[in-house]
């Protein structure tokens, strides 16, 4: 067994080298594809969870407030009237700036301010132990220590994080809290060793006194971190007044996972469709590397080798090929997923909750799993061509007609299960859409793309025959025999070229699906974009390193702007991070009474006029991402948690939003602060007196807030700019998958006309025979690859656009809560014809070199 | 008029040289009808090969109507192979994707020829071999003797001056391969073509008017017609 693998098998691999660097770099590009994504998958959320789980210490549970926090007064009751350990706690990620060179971006670092009670801290983080001990600890360190107690402003900053900006004891450091930037000196070290041990990085504590300072938040303590027996905690809860409740700290990192589980059903949707590239491309590559042996398998059998022999040599062969194109991958995989990992990060940080771009950690689970899955889909890959081939009568395996035969006569039937997979596509459409759960309405979803592009690949073999036919007579009127030929012979060698097509066809309607579902969705928002965006200038605080939504502008702020005389209105909005039946969802306050004549709000349903006079009195309007997530109409009414306990809110009108896809209650501020306290004012839309020039009042406003207030002034055009930034930023790993469509393209067609040159050395012989020169030679090749590129975008063109229509109305809408409409994009389908020409142009450049070493006297002879 | 000078062919290395032709003198007027008789192996395909510049010699010169053809590049062979040379095959070598009509034009399409003339003069070349009504047909619905007058029409198509067989009814059975030395001959005769036969079979060689017989890559005999 071994000798014959040896001699057959290995020496064929080593004479085709250019064949077999393919077939490796087609399962290397499988595996990679999907151990990229999924890195970048399980990464994304990892430098989260770790600050969480090292800022909860060990905490058992969290008593939280609304969205204002808890009360002082409230807080010391809770923890002096208790029985368990309980501690207050302020959190704040924070741009930071060296106080000397508060110009200098250059020097811009990110705090992560921590504020505690230094003698109750103590019992539940580590760090703060070690930052009292060695604040203790001898007599310079003493002095520290009081200071850190009783002075305002003193901060213990983390060791690493003061070695990396030059920073030492007594430096005065800037913070950016809200739109104000905020003064700490540092008052001592916590060891590096701690921090190490905790996870975090980057951390200054603060004394609560001094967080509540300067985060603005006088009077309030985020949340109460508590230690306590199950049965002592729900002790605790009954205890708890109706505007507070108790929760396991593992809930904060759920709820984050809960915002992002749209974002990472979509990775998750990506690297699922990567797989099934992956797949692809490795049977692709496998199945020509096999069936070009179909020659020497027939010998072999006319020379009494087994079918059973063939069998198990060549599945020896692709388990050789497996393992070194699967360590490849994996090698090409991690490098991959360097880049999707900070993409994925940037989006989260962009539109969620801010994350630090985070290096990727190898995860040996994920790297097992998708050698595994390589050196399997590798097999099998080969092992359908290789037992077909060694079914094959010896006599008849040399023939490949026979086999071009039967791929023929079976075009039909593959059509007819095309045809099943798209039904059965057209059924979980409908399902998913009837359905409306969100999980199961997603894999419907996913289940009905799959079964789109299953019914375009197993029609592809009948519709290539289809259009050959009726391009053959074009090309016969265009190109004479030259293209007669190069289009018989897509024909001809079906059983090669089909597949190659089929490869082609998926990636392009990957692409195209895609690109149009993206068009679509621009114009989508681009529309929404005109009719909610219409202030002249919008203002948001500087600050973004925090949380999404966590900046806020200070009272003295709204004040400022009220004064001034070039201001016609201004709408407060306040966006605030909620839950609703435990799922994560945003309420927004705004101004109403400014709002309601000056915004084109897109309702469902209503007269414009009376849904805002509704809103004033005290009803909500709802996002239809929330509609359609909780099953609400108008008239229904939901129930929100406020101050003062449950409080029932009736829907009064519901309106197109793009702006949060959990979905968002919106109310004015009267009723907001009725329930919920003070408003928390996130973003500012000014509206000028028609007198006052934007561009120069902008300028002016600029000047005006220098040094006083960290405040970003945007005018009405580059804040849109910025939302198509933050759109395009988010589809930006879409790009990934474009690039490597175009691989798979290119190699799937490479492999193609090379198998297919191969396997016609005799014609190509007989060609140059009979008077063909070299120049009609590669025209014909030329032909015939862009002719298989061309099928493949003819076919690719209503399957990408039903693939778009179930991202569109299936995927999206369920997953993401957008509603989009299908909008036909001229320059989505242009791009995949270009893609697909020049792909298969590309790919007929090395085939066509090889022609000059055939020898006309060897090919002619060969029989 | 053809004339080869000292012409050699080997194959093989330096160290382990194949002498496939040695030294061939041989000069042939138009119109001949000419055999190469020898076993499998002899040299009379790698003479063929060389003549119609398919294979280059290893040495010696070829000229064919004063033309030299062993100092073609590959462009202008092309165009000779085009122009002036027909080739038939042993086992036919007839394009599968094409059908009988389309085989027999390409070479004239392959020349831009005007489509309706061409495609007049490929059916009466299949007329006067006999299978115009399978114009139409794919190659393999075909008996062996059509193929080769298929073969035999697509070489005739652009009307070279010289026409090479080898082996043409090798893969024939003797009554179908009669009548297709008997085509070859009414081409020579009636056609003014000059035509060499690759033969192994002395019953065919003796359809031509001179008879050389091929062995070790050397010339070794020559016959006329009346066998001298």
């Amino acid at each position: 067994m071994l000798r014959l693998l040896r001699l057959f098998n290995l020496r064929h691999l080593r004479r085709k080298r250019l064949e077999t660097l393919l077939c490796l770099l087609g399962i290397a590009l499988g595996v990679a594809v999907m151990v990229g994504i999924d890195l970048a998958n399980q990464n994304a959320l990892r430098s989260f969870r770790r600050t969480v789980d090292a800022v909860t210490g060990r905490a058992t549970h969290q008593i939280l407030g609304g969205p204002a926090g808890i009360p002082d007064s409230l807080a010391a009751t809770i923890i002096s009237g208790s029985e368990v350990q309980a501690t207050p706690l302020l959190e704040y990620v924070a741009s930071a700036r060296f106080h000397a060179t508060i110009q200098d971006t250059a020097t811009k670092m990110i705090l992560h301010l921590l504020a505690i009670d230094p003698l109750t801290d103590a019992d539940f983080r580590d760090y703060s132990i070690a930052a009292n001990a060695t604040a203790r600890s001898g007599s310079t360190a003493m002095s520290t220590g009081l200071r850190f107690l009783l002075q305002p402003g003193a901060a213990l900053v983390d060791e690493d994080f003061a070695a990396a900006h030059h920073l030492k004891i007594d430096d005065t450091l800037k913070v950016l809290i809200g739109a104000r930037w905020r003064e700490i000196y540092i008052a001592g070290l916590i060891p590096k060793q701690t921090l190490s041990q905790s996870g975090l990085d980057n951390l200054a504590l603060v004394d609560i006194t001094t967080g509540q300072e300067i985060f603005g938040r006088v009077g309030y303590v985020d949340r109460i971190d508590v230690i306590a027996s199950e049965t002592a905690a729900r002790t605790l809860a009954a205890q708890l007044p109706a505007s507070l409740h108790l929760e396991a700290p593992a809930r904060r990192s759920q709820r984050v996972n809960d915002m992002l589980r749209s974002f990472r059903l979509n990775l998750m949707a990506l690297s699922f469709l990567a797989v099934f590239v992956g797949m692809f491309l490795i049977y692709n590559t496998m199945m020509f590397a096999v069936m070009q042996r179909r020659k020497q398998i027939g010998i072999l059998r006319c020379l009494g080798v087994t079918p059973r022999q063939i069998i198990l040599n060549t599945l020896l062969e692709a388990f050789g090929l497996g393992v070194i194109g699967s360590l490849l991958g994996l090698g090409l995989g991690v490098v991959l997923a360097d880049y999707v990992t900070r993409t994925v990060t940037t989006t989260i940080s962009d539109l969620y909750v801010f994350l630090k771009v985070s290096s990727v950690t190898l995860n040996s689970g994920i790297l097992t799993k998708f050698f595994l899955i390589g050196l399997l889909t590798t097999l099998l890959a080969s092992a359908v061509p290789i037992i077909e081939a060694s079914k094959v009568p010896a006599a008849v395996a040399v023939r490949r007609s026979a086999l071009e035969f039967r791929a023929q006569k079976f075009a039909p039937r593959f059509a007819f299960a095309g045809i099943c997979f798209l039904v059965i596509a057209i059924v979980l459409a409908l399902n998913s859409i009837q359905g409306g759960e969100v999980f199961g309405g997603f894999f419907f979803g996913l289940a009905a793309a799959l079964a789109v592009a299953l019914g375009a690949i197993f029609l592809t073999p009948l519709l290539t025959l289809v259009l050959v036919r009726f391009t053959g007579v074009i090309m016969n009127k265009l190109a004479g025999m030259i293209g007669v030929l190069a289009a018989r012979n897509i024909q001809t060698a079906l059983s090669r070229t089909a597949v190659a097509i089929a490869a082609l066809m998926l990636s392009l309607s990957m692409v195209l699906g895609m690109g149009l579902m993206i068009a679509s969705f621009r114009g989508s928002l681009n529309d929404w974009v005109k009719s909610v965006l219409q202030a002249d200038i919008y203002l948001q605080p500087t600050d973004a390193a925090t949380a999404k939504w966590e900046a806020l502008f200070p009272p003295e702020f709204i004040q400022f702007l009220e004064q001034q005389p070039e201001i016609d209105a201004i709408d407060l909005y306040g966006a605030t991070a909620f839950t609703y039946r435990g799922q994560p969802i945003y309420l927004i306050a705004i101004s109403a009474v400014v709002v309601k004549d000056r915004l084109d709000f897109i309702f469902t349903q209503g007269n414009d006029q009376e849904n805002w006079q509704h809103l004033i009195a005290g009803e909500v309007f709802l996002s239809d991402g929330f509609a359609r997530r909780f099953h609400k109409a108008v008239g229904d009414t939901v129930v929100l948690s406020t101050l003062h306990g449950p409080r029932v809110f009736r829907t009064a009108a519901i309106f197109v939003d793009y702006s949060f896809e959990q979905g968002q209650v919106m109310m004015d501020h009267r009723t907001y602060t009725e329930n919920w306290g003070a408003s928390r004012i996130t973003n500012i839309g000014v509206f000028l007196k028609p007198q006052i020039d934007f561009r120069r009042y902008a300028v002016d406003l600029r000047r005006a807030l220098a040094g006083r207030f960290a405040v970003q002034v945007i005018p009405n055009r580059d804040l849109r700019e910025r939302v198509f930034k933050v759109f395009d930023q988010s589809f930006a790993i879409t790009q990934v998958m474009q690039i490597l469509a175009g691989v798979v393209a290119f190699i799937g067609i490479i492999s193609a006309v090379m198998s297919l040159l191969v396997e016609r050395t005799r014609e190509l012989g007989i060609l140059r025979a009979v008077g063909m020169g070299f120049g009609q030679l590669h025209q014909m090749v030329l032909i015939e690859s862009g002719l298989m590129g061309a099928l493949a975008a003819c076919i690719a063109v209503p399957a990408g656009t039903a693939l778009a229509l179930v991202m569109i109305y299936v995927i999206n809408l369920h997953t993401f809560n957008w509603t989009i409409n299908f909008q036909i994009n001229f320059g989505a389908y242009v791009q995949i014809w270009w893609m697909a020409l020049a792909a298969a142009l590309l790919a007929a450049i090395y085939p066509m070199s090889r022609l000059k070493k055939i020898s006309i006297a060897a090919a002619i002879r060969e029989e | 008029m053809i004339r080869l000078e000292n012409l050699s062919k080997i194959y093989g290395s330096r160290e382990n040289p194949i002498v496939a032709l040695h030294d061939v003198n041989l000069t042939i007027q138009t119109g001949e009808f000419i055999a190469l008789y020898g076993r499998s192996g002899s040299g009379k395909s790698t003479l063929l090969n060389l003549l119609s510049g398919i294979d280059r010699p290893t040495s010696g010169k070829i000229f064919v109507h004063a033309a030299e053809v062993t100092a073609m590049d590959e462009n202008r062979l092309t165009l000779y192979r085009r122009d002036t040379i027909g080739f038939v095959f042993q086992f036919f070598n007839l394009l599968p994707t094409l059908t009988v009509l389309e085989n027999v034009l390409l070479p004239g399409q392959l020349n831009k020829h005007s489509a309706s003339k061409l495609r007049e003069r490929g059916l009466h070349l299949l007329a006067q071999l006999g299978i115009a009504d399978r114009h139409q047909a794919w190659p393999d619905q075909l008996s062996g003797g059509q193929q080769q007058r298929v073969a035999i029409a697509r070489a005739l198509i652009n009307d070279p001056q010289l026409l090479l067989a080898d082996e043409p009814t090798g893969n024939l059975d003797s009554e179908t391969g009669l009548h297709i030395l008997e085509i070859l001959k009414s081409l020579s005769a009636n056609h003014d073509k000059t035509i060499l036969l690759a033969t192994h079979s002395l019953d065919a060689a003796q359809f031509t008017d001179r008879v050389f017989q091929v062995k070790d890559g050397a010339l070794v005999a020559q016959t006329n017609k009346a066998g001298k």
